[in-house]
């Protein structure tokens, strides 16, 4: 899953290069911590959060194939 | 120009400019419209006014004035159009169209919103582009762990993917939000990626198909319902296409409407009978009382 969002994440933005996320699982959830270059935070929320949002049920999608929670964080 | 100038008066300009369409004999995309007073129903019918329009035939123009400056919308009475108050919501009137402006040319109003791109710019999309499409879409395929089959073709600029094999469903998701949420990455994905204009679909299976069948079916049934009891009923929650494949199907029905409401990218369709329930599908704060006369104190307040 981590895969999936560095690959979004990678595609979307200016730097590549900057792009970091880390993954930590805790019951049944799974939290994948993404961040960016700072001028590209926008391109990975979108507007009105819709690129995070579509990134979000992409993940959710994945997660319910072994019957998983997901969670998306964007950090700065 | 050669011009002749006339004065139409009306309860609001929207009705001015309806006479003067019928006075003239003119569409109204021909006529050059000056508003030299917005009509307003007071408040609580008290201080009522009415709008003054100056209008002036004009010839066949073909070169259209480009895009307008876009004021804000400012809530101010004599920026309103008078579209706006016939839609009801504020963002329908908004977008695309002129405002602001003294002189508002009615040409540039539907046409111009849709004609996005001129006919010469249609480039078909290159062999090059739709298969990055189809190794995109496969690799966020993988990615997501949910190995398909891919089929990418392309029309003109059109390029529609097709994702079919053993995980169909979760790959749809509830009410199609999955294979929206795949459509609308790799649409910004291949966007990034090339400079190509693509109007890029994905479709699950026969998912598309199939909702599109569901929906006319859902909104000829609702249309029956409406017409039997005359109450307003409501689809909720749906994306453009899906509503645009409802007002389609109930657009030559002339015993109902349909409209949108509501704000962002899912709006709710009210399917309601003319005439009686247009005030229930407008907000309140846009209830302008443009029909009927006398005091109508007591409506505004909803």
């Amino acid at each position: 899953m981590e895969q999936l969002v560095t690959y979004i994440a990678t595609s979307l933005v200016d730097s590549p290069d900057q792009v970091r996320t880390t993954t930590t699982e805790e019951d049944d959830t799974v939290t994948v911590e993404l961040s960016v270059a700072q001028e590209d935070l926008g391109k990975v929320i979108g507007k009105q959060g819709r690129t995070a949002r579509a990134m979000r049920s992409l993940l959710a999608a994945t997660a319910s194939k072994t019957d998983k929670k997901s969670r998306l964080d964007i950090v700065e | 120009m050669a011009d002749k100038k006339f004065e139409f008066t009306g309860k609001e300009v929207a009705d001015a400019i309806k006479l003067a369409c019928e006075k003239l004999d003119v569409p109204q995309e021909r006529l050059d419209i000056e508003v030299l007073e917005t009509g307003s129903s007071g408040i609580f019918g008290l201080i009522r006014k009415k709008a003054k329009i100056s209008v002036t035939v004009k010839e066949e123009e073909t070169d259209e004035v480009p895009v307008e400056p876009q004021v804000e919308a400012e809530p101010k009475k004599n920026f309103r159009k008078p579209e706006s108050s016939k839609t009801g919501t504020k963002k329908a009137g908004g977008r695309g169209r002129s405002r602001g402006t003294e002189k508002a040319p009615a040409t540039e109003s539907v046409e111009k919103r849709d004609t996005v791109v001129p006919e010469e710019d249609i480039v078909p999309v290159s062999a090059e582009s739709v298969a990055l499409v189809q190794e995109v879409l496969v690799e966020l395929l993988e990615k997501m762990e949910f190995p398909s089959t891919v089929e990418v073709f392309s029309e003109g600029i059109d390029v529609f993917c097709k994702i079919t094999g053993e995980y169909e469903e979760y790959l749809t998701g509830q009410d199609g939000r999955t294979v929206d949420s795949i459509q609308y990455i790799l649409r910004k994905i291949i966007a990034k990626k090339t400079p190509e204009r693509i109007k890029l679909s994905v479709d699950v299976g026969n998912y598309r198909d199939e909702r599109e069948e569901e929906l006319k079916q859902k909104a000829v049934e609702l249309a029956e319902l409406v017409k039997d009891d005359g109450k307003t009923q409501v689809i909720p929650a749906l994306n453009p296409s899906e509503r645009r494949v409802v007002h389609m199907v109930l657009q030559d029905d002339k015993e109902i409407r349909s409209r949108s409401v509501g704000d962002g990218l899912f709006k709710k369709i009210l399917i309601y009978k003319p005439g009686k329930s247009k005030a229930d599908g407008r907000r309140k704060g846009f209830n302008k009382t443009r029909r009927g006369k006398g005091n109508r104190a007591g409506n505004s307040q909803g």
